[in-house]
Order: structure tokens, then sequence, then C-alpha cells
């Protein structure tokens, strides 16, 4: 910071995409500090959550030495719930001394704090309780930020990026975004519940350190969302996410759906004798890439949450991968000496040909699809539960006369025909 | 010019401690640490002293390393440099040897002082004497339960009000001076932005007991003439009387009962 | 679990300003009062009438803001150091 309170660049919100944004730029040389109204940066964090491998290798080499990581993960389910039953798909992989592995969970209060440190190293002045609540312009430029009453609380930049999450009042006040709509967002309830290692690896069918992710649907009353659970060390990540308009509709609380979650016979053997530690809320994006907003202006870009760049289940590498970017277009509009709007404009062009880009485009039309149909997380899942209840039942009754019931089941309602355009309408979301 | 030195405290968050329901010991695991809050008054009230009068504030602290984060929160409000007295030999002290730590930690590096600032009391103890103990050892004057401070330095003299019991005192008093202040006293300040900033280039200096020499037998356990022998919490209290009803009815027995109890007559 | 019992879990700074900015002239018009059944921790409860918002078990998720239809809700940040702080997150 020079006398008059001036930076090259300042990065809004110490999360995923900010850090990166702010070591990519000072690892480049510029002067930027990285402002986080949390008490340490993953204060105020909230994810699911799995890290993945990609993009944060290209970042921090080896990261998965030194980070604080809980479990690698070798195990990815999935679980279509009803009521009273799920069926679980389980897709696990040899992880005996295969490390690197593609994906770890962590602690965001942990990992965080650990990532903001690394920005640290390479020269970012990080200031954490900062709570930025607006922006400064000058001639239509933005200038700088603004944390509360006079000069003192005010930072100047040639640059501001805005990582401040999805409720980002900065990407609103540059006039870059609106305030979400319910339907952009989905509401994600979760708890943290501890476990001793051993009982997490025996009811997980883990070896030592090894991590299971398992995602669900069919427990949001027909609404989108479902229910996951993350393994960490000595802990479970249970919760349950919902669109926020739907769960507006369903006139629901949302610690009751967690409820029912938790209560479910297919998920409270995994939990059952665990202590809750920790009870969070955070809106996650659901806007798509239709909702994905413009991500610059002059003098100011806009990284992560803040510009929508989720999209289930990813959203931690989303926001890395278009912090990295962000870091880099400011990396390009310094050496010119030049953050108008025309030169950041790279970082758009960027984006486009990136991996987050494509994929929330590719998810694109599901997403739609998904939104706008209700058979989607409600009517398949109780379908399937109910036709394998029917069918795995051993009464007595031939398997031809079930297989015959659960056809016209099936036929009655859905049909084959509806079913083919359901499934071609949502295989954005195939893994 | 005054120039003052604020001794704090990083304590543990007793807002956030909890008795274990079965073995009813504090669970203390997870606990996060805070600056004192008496002690963020005392830093409060130097920074406004120096906004008035100019001078120089050193905060100092004997802790453990993470201590540090304490320290910086005293930066960002606008001290100047920060000390953290930290050694395996300062563990378990008690006020005396607490104060005996502090008050040559004053000696060594801020023999020039006005005036020292202690909170009244920090949260976690409670004992309130380590202040009243640093005055004694540094042989200066002290008032404790301050709760207004007025400077005259050219005067080299101090106003304060203190309050006890029912009444409040107003003293006179020479620099250099100990006071002890307490709630009520100022409401301390949100750090500024830029100030957040520069206090990541002041200096927080670490002082082991080498460096900082003295009588070994004097600090930490070995200092300590007094222990803690047991920490329990308060026997829970027993339910109380719910009474359901009418006003009339539940007014009218209420009275009753605090007649049979002679609470009232 | 209650949400009582849930909200002692979390650790709060509590500040003594309300960082839920409500403007409560709609509330009567408003027929689903949506920020009563969203809000994750129960801040928003309508009692005789009135919206009650208590603030201090605020999780800042953003959701009430979000959902107010007459947008009369704004969630300002709390102040350095208060409010929620996550220790896992």
């Amino acid at each position: 910071m020079d006398a008059e309170g001036k930076f090259d660049a300042i990065v809004v919100g110490a999360g995923p995409a900010g850090t990166t944004a702010a070591l990519t730029m000072a690892r480049g040389g510029m002067k930027v500090a990285l402002l986080e109204r949390g008490e340490y940066p993953g204060a105020k964090n909230v994810f699911g959550g799995v890290l993945y491998r990609w993009p944060l290798e290209e970042i921090i080499p080896k990261f998965w030495e030194t980070a604080p990581l809980e479990r690698q993960i070798v195990d990815h389910r999935f679980m279509v719930m009803s009521k009273d039953s799920g069926l679980l798909l389980s897709f696990k992989v040899d992880g005996r001394g295969k490390a690197p592995y593609n994906g770890y969970t962590a602690i965001r209060a942990k990992f965080d704090k650990w990532y903001a440190s690394k920005a640290e190293e390479a020269g970012v002045t990080l200031a954490t309780s900062a709570v930025v609540d607006d922006i400064i312009m000058k001639d239509g430029k933005v200038v700088g930020v603004r944390a509360g009453p006079g000069i003192e609380n005010e930072l100047y930049a040639d640059l501001v990026i805005a990582a401040d999450g999805v409720n980002s009042g900065l990407a609103v006040r540059a006039g870059l975004r609106e305030p979400p709509s319910p339907d952009q967002v989905a509401l994600g309830v979760k708890e943290v519940v501890e476990l001793p290692a051993e009982a997490i690896e025996a009811r997980f069918n883990l070896r030592k350190g090894e991590g299971t992710r398992m995602e669900t649907m069919g427990c949001t009353h027909g609404k989108m969302g479902g229910g996951f659970v993350y393994t960490n060390a000595n802990s479970l990540s249970v919760g349950v996410v919902i669109l926020l308009s739907h769960l507006m509709e369903l006139k629901m609380k949302p610690y009751e759906l967690l409820d029912e979650f938790k209560a479910h016979p297919s998920i409270e053997p995994f939990i059952e004798g665990g202590k809750a530690k920790e009870y969070s809320a955070h809106l996650i994006p659901e806007a798509g890439y239709k909702g994905v907003p413009r991500l610059y202006r002059d003098g100011m870009m806009i990284a992560g949450d803040a510009a929508y760049l989720c999209s289930y289940p990813e959203g931690t590498n989303l926001a890395m991968a278009s912090g990295m970017l962000a870091g880099k277009a400011a990396l390009h509009a310094k050496k010119n000496n030049d953050f108008s709007a025309k030169t950041l404009s790279v970082y758009h062009e960027m984006m486009n040909e990136s991996y987050v880009i494509k994929e929330m485009k590719r998810k694109d039309s599901s997403h739609t699809a998904m939104l706008n149909n209700p058979r989607i997380f409600g009517l398949y899942p109780d379908l399937i539960n109910e036709i394998l209840a029917d069918v795995l039942h051993v009464n007595g009754e031939t398997k031809t006369a079930k297989h015959k019931r659960a056809k016209s089941k099936f036929r009655d309602k859905v049909g084959l025909l509806r079913a083919l355009r359901d499934a071609y309408s949502t295989r954005g979301m195939a893994p | 010019m005054v120039n003052s030195v604020v001794c704090v405290k990083q304590v543990p968050d007793v807002a956030e401690l909890r008795i274990d329901p079965m073995t009813h010991n504090v669970i203390r695991e997870g606990v996060p640490s805070i600056l004192n809050p008496d002690d963020r008054i005392g830093i409060e009230e130097a920074v406004r002293i120096k906004e008035k009068h100019g001078g120089r504030i050193t905060v100092l602290s004997m802790g453990p390393p993470q201590a540090k984060a304490a320290l910086f929160e005293c930066l960002t409000m606008g001290a100047d440099n920060a000390i953290l007295l930290s050694d395996r030999a300062f563990a378990a002290a008690d006020t005396l040897a607490t104060a005996y730590t502090l008050a040559r930690a004053i000696k060594k590096y801020r023999n020039d002082f006005d005036l020292i600032i202690c909170g009244r009391r920090a949260i976690d103890a409670e004992t309130g004497q380590t202040g009243i103990q640093i005055a004694e050892q540094l042989d200066i004057p002290h008032v404790a339960y301050v709760k207004n401070v007025e400077l005259f330095p050219e005067q080299r003299k101090v106003v304060v009000k203190r309050e006890v019991e029912d009444h409040i005192e107003t003293i006179e008093a020479p620099l250099p001076i100990l006071l002890g202040v307490m709630e009520g006293l100022n409401k301390p300040r949100l750090a500024t932005l830029r100030e957040i900033i520069r206090s990541k280039n002041k200096e927080i200096k670490v002082v082991n007991v080498v460096e900082l020499g003295g009588d070994l037998n004097l600090y930490g356990l070995k200092g300590s003439p007094t222990w803690v022998a047991k920490v329990y919490p308060p026997p829970p209290k027993a339910g109380g009387i719910i009474k359901s009803g009418g006003t009339r009815e539940t007014v009218t027995e209420l009275v009753k009962i605090l007649v049979e109890k002679k609470l009232i007559n | 679990m209650k949400i009582e019992e849930r909200l002692f879990l979390d650790r709060f700074n509590v500040d003594d300003k309300n960082h839920l900015v409500v403007d409560t002239s709609k509330c009567l018009e408003c027929a689903n009062k949506p920020c009563t059944t969203v809000c994750p921790v129960d801040d928003y409860n309508w009692d005789n009438g009135k919206l009650i918002i208590s603030y201090e078990g605020c999780v800042e998720c953003g959701a009430c803001e979000v959902v107010c239809p007459f947008d009369k809700i704004k969630v300002t940040y709390p102040p350095a150091g208060k409010g929620v702080s996550f220790r896992f997150g």
C-alpha cells in the first residue's frame, strides 16, 4: 500500500476464487491486497465438499503434501431415495498407493486459511476482519473499495476483483448482475457430525485415509435438490440442498428436510452415535450458464460464486479456475498498463475457452429441464424404489407377474416416450 | 507526548465454554481465543490519548505464540508496536509471577512510559490483580476501576474517575501511573481498512526468558506462590416453580410463597 | 434437533446492532411470508400480526433477502469479527 492507500489490485473475498486470483497476480509481480470479512479466511464459507486436484495442482504443485485435507476420495456414491428405501450406486477405485488422488474432502475453515497463507507467502497482503461494503467509482471506472466511513476505510487500486461470494454485493453494485432470484440459487443446510475415524472407515467400507462422497436424490419432496454425505477425517458433512424457489413452495423449514434426511433408513446408520459439531447454511449458485453475468467492466472483474460460476456437483474448482484466469487477465492488463474493459475482456475470452464455461454450457439445457420437471426429483426416485421393492419382495407371486406390474406402473405413471425425453433432456447431468 | 504501555491478555472466549454434562469439567477444546474485553477498552483509551497528546503505544502480553493474534488486533486499533513474552518458563504463572514478567519487560523495553493501562480483569480467571502488582513492582501509583481519564501531560498529572460500590471517586494523581480500566470508559473502535493493512508492517517482537533475563525463580510456576486447587462449575440451580393460570390466581400464589419464604411481609 | 440446539453448536460474536435491515411496511400484504419458512435458523417469526426478527443466530446465508417478494430485506455484513464464524464450514 502506498501513502495514498493504493495497490495494483484489490481482491475482495479470501475464498477459493479470490485467493487464487490474488496468488496469481502476486506471482506475476503485482502488489495485491486480499480482503476477507471473516475473522480468518473460511470463517464465513461453507461447502459440501470435495476439492478436486484440478486446477489446484496447477496453482500449488503437490498441494496434497502440505494442505490440510481430510480424506482422499476413492468412492463416489449416488443414491436414489424414496421415503423409506434407497438404491445405492457406488463407483470405487483402488486407492492403494495411488497418490495423488483426484479429489479430497476438506474443512473450509482449515483449508481456506492455509490457502490464503500461500498467497501471503507469494507477497499478497491479506487483511482479515476487513468488511468491504462498497466499490469506489470515478469517471465510470471502478477505482477502489470502501469498508466503512472515512478515507481511512478506503483503498484504491487499478483493478478490483470481486470474489465476495454468491450474494456478491459488489458485483451488484458494479451493475454486473442483479441480486439472485429464488430460482437462481439453492439453499444448502449442513451439519458436521463427529465420528471416530475407524467408525467412518467401517461404515463406508474404506481403508485408512480413504473417503466417500455420496450424493442423493429423492429426499426433497419432489423439489429440485438432493442430499449429501461427505467423509472427513473425524467427521461427516451431512446436508440437504434445495432450490430456493422450490423451498418456498414446499413451505418446510430447511432443517426439517435435513432432519428427515438424517433419519432416513439408508442414511441414519452412517451417522448413528455421531455428535453434531456445527450447523451451517449457505446459498449455492444454480443459475446455470444462462445466469453467468458479464464478468468484467472498467477496473473490475468478478470470479467464483460472485459470478455464479458453480455447477453441481462442482464449485470450488470452478471458482479456482476462474480466479486463476482473472489473475492472468490482470497480469495482461498490468503489462499493458491498461485496466479498461477492453483489455480485461481477455478474461471473458479465456473463460469461454475454459473447462468452466464449457462445462456450464454443456449442462445448461439439463439445468433448465430439471428446474421445470417435477418428475425428476419425485416421481422417478419413488417409482424406481417402488418397483424394486415389489420385484425384490419374495412372496410366492411369480416374477413374471411382478415384472408385468412394474411395466404397467411405469407406463401409467410415465410412459416410455416421456421417460426417454426426460432422460435426453437431462443428459447434461451425466457425470 | 504521552507514551503508553497497554498490557493485554488473550483469553478463551468464555461465551464458547461448555460444561461436559457427564464429567462436569470445562471443555476447553476448540474454544476460540479472543482479546480480553477490558484490555480492548485499555487499547482504545491509549489510542484516544495518543490522538490527543501524541506519543507512542506499546502493547505487551505474555502468552503462547498464538497470542500474536490478539496483539495484532491491538495494532489494527492504532497501537504502534507489540511485545509478546513467550517462553515455557513463563507458563503456569499466577498473578504475582505474571506481574513480575510484565514489569520486567516494561523496565527493559519501555522505561520511558508515562502511562500503563491494564484491563480491570481478564474474563478467564477474573482475579483483577495483575495490573496492581505490576504497579507495585515498578513502584508507581495505580488507580483501578477507572471509568474516566483526563490527562494533563504538561502538568505531568492525570485526573481519573473511578467507580466504587455506590459512588464515584475523582482522583488526581501524578504521572507515571498505572490505570486499571473497565467497561463504560469508552466504546472500542473498529479497525479501519488502512490501519489493518499498515499493521501488517508493525513489529510484534517475541521475547523469551533468556532475552528478558531476571531471576528464573520468579517466573512461571516456580515464581507462583498461589495455585488453583480445583476448577468446578457452580452447582446447577434447582428447577424453579412455574405456576400457570390467570393473573389474579398466580399473583396471589406468588405473594403467598414469598410471604412463606419470608422474602416479603 | 431443535434449532436452539443447533445454534448452540456454532460460534457467534453477536454485534449489538441488527445487520438484517428489514422494512416491515409490506409484511401485512405479504401472503406467504417466505422469510419465515426459508430461514434456516428461524430468525423470522410472524407473531400476532408482526414480524419478529432475531438476528443473533443468523448464519449469514442471505436467503431471506432473496425470497422477500417486496425486496424489503437487506442483509448487511456484521462489522469486523462479528456474526457467525464457522470452525468447519
